[in-house]
């Protein structure tokens, strides 16, 4: 990747620490500093409770880290008047793709209402643009009048993406987008994800615990253990040079 | 297409469906009641204490009055005060719950307190001490059963909301900007309205156990107005007990047929509610 490109997202020393309850604190995300160019996608890997996912929230600006920033284009996304500028510019696709959709809406309800409410569709070609969304996710238009349990993980899923890209963001976090589906659904998804990248030409990081989804679809690889950023390098670097014993072990694993 | 599974799921529970057949013919009986009641049910005949017959169906009670016709009235009181307490206690707890588990911070800290402090009184003492101060009646045993109520739907749907607001949709709402009059209401208290309709048609059943312990009381719905609980109240004697069953056994037959109704027509509904459900 062009090392020129100008950056999209930088992480600047983020730390996320949780609070139980008033004695117990956990140290999700510590320190960590990334960043992200335009047209690339970063992969995020490590294993459950690595703070992978909760750094992806952090890059979403879903959350607001505990100390250090997240910038979008030069916006610092913990100022809110900053993130309103850019806020529909970013946009997140989860794993548990039953609990990302409203179980009391339509496919065209979910699509639609953000679209109406920011202007980018109306009463007129509001169908039409959702249509348009469906059959970018690869899904027929007749879809948009089902309920999200009318419809299978993967296509629950394309729904999900049809919403992400529905205000046409230029940065979108996968949250282990395939890791709940079946193999060749997933296998699917991933071949949608690249080809939307390349088309769109959108800037993601794809958060995953598999090595082997997350390099399909990365051209750079961030390696996380215990909340702490191990290793980053592109993705032949990691593959064929891994430093950290994490790396080395995840390029073990995924030959299974 | 998902309100069709609805009403297939709840039309399958076929105790729900005859109870719901039970309730609405019971409801139809006591909104009907200026109509179709035989007597004035203050009106009082020569002949009191008098066993059914075809005059007074379900006979006369001590000063006169025909019991089928207090019967009728008194159900259609303690329907009244079982489905306005119900709606008020729902309602505020619906908005304090929204409000402590969407806002979350200092205002759910003191909803949750004053919660507490509700919830550890208890109960019946409360609502007595609350009749004897505000006096009691019709109406004020309404805002009072609304006004105990509250707290255990409050918790219910702050509970719910706590879970939502951390699902994918409600998160995708956020990254799409969307206001948050948006999420509250279209996101998430839609998915909240199933357990509290629930919940709801439970509390219906508890306030109208409630009104009819109050009125047996003395604290209740006072005569000359007829509740089912004031009818079982002022059957209390045991010459009445013993001799006139016709005084308390219907009263005391309706309650129990509804208050059981009610329960399973809202079993019937959480099934019919829950979209995992076959």
């Amino acid at each position: 990747m062009n090392e020129t490109n100008p950056v999209v997202c930088q992480a600047d020393h983020v730390s996320k620490t949780y609070r139980l309850s008033a004695f117990r604190r956990v140290e999700a995300v510590k320190d960590v500093s990334l960043t992200i160019r335009k047209g690339e996608t970063l992969g995020l890997v490590g294993e459950s409770g690595s703070g992978k996912s909760t750094l992806g929230r952090q890059l979403a600006a879903l959350e607001q880290p505990t100390s250090g920033s997240v910038r979008f284009e030069g916006q610092d996304l913990s100022d809110r008047r900053q993130l309103k500028l850019v806020r529909t510019r970013i946009q997140m696709v989860f794993q548990d793709t039953y609990a990302s959709l409203n179980p009391r809406k339509t496919v065209f309800q979910t699509i639609y209402e953000p679209m109406a409410y920011h202007g980018l569709a109306n009463r007129e070609n509001g169908r039409r643009e959702v249509a348009r969304l469906l059959e970018l996710a690869e899904l027929p238009e007749s879809y948009a009048d089902r309920y999200p349990h009318a419809l299978s993980g993967g296509q629950r899923q394309r729904v999900c993406i049809a919403r992400a890209l529905a205000l046409n963001p230029d940065f979108v976090v996968w949250d282990e987008p395939v890791s709940a589906l079946d193999v060749t659904v997933a296998a699917q998804i991933l071949e949608l994800m690249v080809r939307l990248q390349r088309e769109l030409g959108l800037t993601s990081v794809m958060i995953g615990h598999g090595l082997g989804a997350v390099a399909y679809v990365s051209q750079r690889l961030a390696v996380m253990k215990d909340g702490v950023l191990v290793e980053t390098g592109t993705r032949e670097q990691i593959i064929d040079h891994p430093n950290h014993p994490y790396t080395q072990s995840l390029i073990r694993a995924a030959r299974y | 297409m998902r309100e069709n599974g609805m009403l297939r799921r709840f039309l399958r529970h076929r105790l729900g469906v005859v109870s719901l057949v039970i309730v609405l013919v019971i409801a139809l009986l006591a909104v009907l009641a200026p109509v179709i009641a035989p007597y004035d049910p203050t009106a009082i005949n020569p002949e009191f204490n008098a066993a059914p017959s075809a005059e007074h169906w379900l006979g006369t009670d001590q000063i006169g009055r025909d019991v089928l016709s207090r019967l009728l009235y008194a159900t259609r009181t303690s329907l009244l005060v079982g489905v306005l307490a119900a709606g008020l206690s729902t309602a505020i707890g619906v908005v304090l719950g929204l409000v402590s588990g969407y806002f979350g911070g200092v205002a759910d800290m003191v909803i949750m307190r004053i919660t507490d402090m509700v919830m550890s009184f208890p109960y019946i003492l409360l609502v007595l001490v609350a009749a004897a101060i505000f006096q009691p009646g019709l109406w004020n045993i309404i805002l009072i059963l609304g006004f105990v109520d509250w707290p255990s739907a409050a918790r219910l749907v702050r509970g719910n909301v706590l879970s939502l607001r951390e699902s994918g949709f409600v998160k995708s709402s956020q990254a799409a900007g969307m206001p948050g009059r948006y999420i509250l209401f279209s996101e998430i208290l839609p998915n909240t309205a199933a357990p509290v309709l629930v919940y709801f048609t439970s509390v219906v059943a508890l306030s109208m156990l409630d009104e009819a312990a109050l009125s047996f009381l003395g604290m209740g719905v006072q005569p000359p107005d007829a509740s089912l609980g004031n009818l079982l109240g002022d059957a209390q004697s045991l010459t009445i007990l013993t001799g006139q069953p016709w005084l308390w056994l219907p009263p005391g037959i309706v309650v129990v047929v509804l208050v059981v109704c009610i329960s399973f027509v809202g079993d019937a509904l959480r099934d019919a509610l829950d979209p995992t459900g076959k």
